[in-house]
């Protein structure tokens, strides 16, 4: 019995959702600590994203858009998960700016921004997206969802 | 954009934007009807205005809000967006908006504009729940929320039948109806289209915008199909009730009241848990919708226990206040604050995909700060509304507080959406370009 894509891609949500307030938390008090876990949810965040654009999504999608040929990436569900993606990495630098600058009230408003962003797209992926993947990597009995290259 | 699944594909801005602007207004035109009647208006939940300000909050805010949101989610949390988004918004909101209105006018003495309102308000949602539970059948998600979604979707069904045939019968076209009829009108809409509709958007909202806990799974799975059985079976004691047969009623009553307040205290538990320090409008108003649902239980759990209680002309009012405004328009209020700056983001975001570094965040779109007045006035719509149910004189002030927060609600709103229309981000010129963001794949 082996894993699901479905639960480790989730668990590993939560697990970024974590740390991101735990970042914010700390923002009020101790901009050290922020810093330091702003970095730890950056890294974290971003090894999330590369599992699923260099692994996951490829191999799913020729059966995801089959119709589209050879613009497989560009029209298709996971190339909306993909620019979703480059939005998060657009936040990520404005944060990186805000730490940068110290500064705490421009981080915080750049927190909420990018968490109601990263929520919705969980919520798109961890109801539609992932199960369909276990769906169309159970038939072809993949085992890529023990593969993800997640810490 | 044709492919097998169409999740990403969200309804156009316009589709559930329109529904959220328009509401605060409905609002408003509630604040003045209540001012209108004065004290003499609240003597019984029958009264021409209390009927016309009932309609158009139940109406004109919370499903006006409801089918906007409904319209949005159904592609985020069910992967089944809507056929004819453009469509099936054009129609619902013009009807919707048109038939709450004439209805109102209609109960404030225009038998004939109520007449009119009937067939606009059944179009509005039999289209949305025809296009809605095509959608939803076709879908290939499962789970707790689209099988909430769905049968709060009979409950509309149920709720708009029975409102039809009393409209039928106040406009003279039908012989007056029960009282249970009219009784159950308000139950199946409160409980069946707006309690389970709440509860199932809460299953994902609270846990991923609220970081909380999860609700557990036996709850999700049973709560929305526990309720609409409950609501049933209210249905079909009801009469018996009329009758002299009570138990068969009240067990069905004490069930519906079990399911919203385990529901309430839930959730409540699930915040106090919450990772997330810090507190934002939403969760002030989610917070306040909770208690007052556990508020509304306990009243009418102490109404149950003391019939004379349950016989004053006040305790309808007191729990309807509880129910419509404490539970129903903080949540949705507070859903406002937080989705009208977010579609607006992400329009923007896809409006120009190359500058989403030089965007605004959702602070500068729609700042908190205007959503934490709006929960000091909500409060006290709440607080001077409770006060006026018992002590008719105080509607001015309860209209003047609702009249108050609604201008607020529908000025703030209206100028996150006009963000739209500036023709560079208010911040754009604070954030220096570092490069464009490399292409999808």
């Amino acid at each position: 019995m082996h894993t699901t894509v479905t639960a480790r891609l989730t668990a590993h949500h939560r697990h970024c959702d974590d740390l991101l307030a735990e970042a914010e938390r700390a923002a009020k008090q101790n901009w050290e600590r922020c810093t330091e876990r702003f970095k730890t949810f950056r890294d974290s965040l971003e090894t999330h994203l590369q599992a699923e654009e260099q692994q996951l999504f490829p191999a799913v999608e020729p059966v995801l858009s089959p119709v589209e040929g050879p613009t497989l990436s560009t029209g298709g569900p996971t190339s909306v998960m993909r620019a979703e993606h480059e939005d998060m990495r657009g936040l990520l630098r404005l944060l990186e700016g805000s730490i940068e600058a110290a500064d705490a009230e421009g981080f915080q408003g750049l927190v909420e921004t990018l968490f109601i962003l990263m929520q919705q797209h969980n919520m798109k992926e961890e109801n539609v997206l992932y199960p369909l993947c276990d769906r169309i990597l159970q038939g072809s009995r993949s085992m890529l969802a023990d593969t993800l290259k997640l810490p | 954009m044709a492919d097998g699944l169409a999740f990403h594909q969200a309804p156009p801005l316009s589709a559930p934007l329109r529904f959220f602007l328009t509401a605060p207004w409905f609002g408003l035109a509630a604040a003045a009807v209540l001012a209108w009647g004065g004290p003499a208006a609240l003597a019984s939940r029958w009264t021409p205005a209390t009927l016309a300000a009932t309609h158009l909050l139940t109406l004109g805010m919370l499903s006006m809000t409801m089918v906007g949101a409904l319209i949005q989610l159904l592609s985020v949390v069910a992967g089944a967006p809507l056929r004819h988004p453009h469509r099936v918004a054009g129609i619902v909101h013009v009807c919707l908006t048109l038939g709450t209105a004439l209805l109102a006018t209609g109960f404030l003495g225009f038998p004939l504009l109520l007449t009119a309102a009937l067939p606009l308000l059944v179009t509005a949602f039999a289209v949305l729940i025809v296009s809605a539970a095509q959608s939803l059948w076709t879908s290939s998600a499962s789970g707790p929320t689209p099988a909430a979604i769905g049968l709060s979707l009979f409950a509309l069904a149920v709720t708009v039948g029975f409102g039809l045939l009393l409209g039928l019968a106040y406009s003279g076209h039908l012989p007056a109806s029960q009282r249970w009829l009219a009784d159950l009108h308000p139950t199946w809409g409160m409980v069946g289209w707006i309690g389970i509709l709440a509860a199932g958007v809460s299953y994902q909202v609270v846990p991923m915008f609220q970081m909380t806990p999860p609700y557990p799974p036996r709850l999700t799975r049973w709560l929305a199909p526990g309720l609409l059985t409950a609501l049933a079976g209210l249905s079909a004691a009801a009469p018996f009730a009329a009758e002299g047969l009570s138990l068969p009623f009240g067990l069905a009553g004490a069930a519906v009241a079990a399911g919203l307040v385990l529901y309430g205290a839930t959730t409540l538990a699930l915040q106090h848990r919450r990772r997330r320090s810090r507190s934002n409008p939403q969760f002030a108003f989610f917070r306040i919708g909770m208690a007052s649902l556990l508020g509304a239980g306990g009243f009418w759990a102490t109404a149950q226990a003391f019939p004379n209680l349950g016989q004053r002309p006040e305790y309808p009012l007191l729990l309807g206040v509880l129910m419509l405004g404490g539970f129903a328009l903080s949540l949705v209020i507070g859903m406002l604050y937080k989705i009208v700056p977010f579609l607006v983001w992400l329009h923007l975001r896809q409006r120009a995909p190359k500058l989403a570094r030089l965007l605004p965040t959702l602070e500068r779109i729609l700042p908190e700060a205007r959503g934490r007045i709006n929960v000091r006035a909500h409060l006290a719509t709440l607080i001077t509304a409770l006060g006026a149910a018992m002590m008719p004189s105080l509607v001015y002030l309860a209209s003047l507080a609702l009249a108050a927060a609604s201008v607020w609600l529908g000025i703030s709103l209206a100028q996150a959406a006009r963000t739209l229309h500036s023709a560079t981000p208010p911040n754009a010129g604070k954030v220096k370009d570092a490069g464009e963001p490399s292409a999808p794949g």
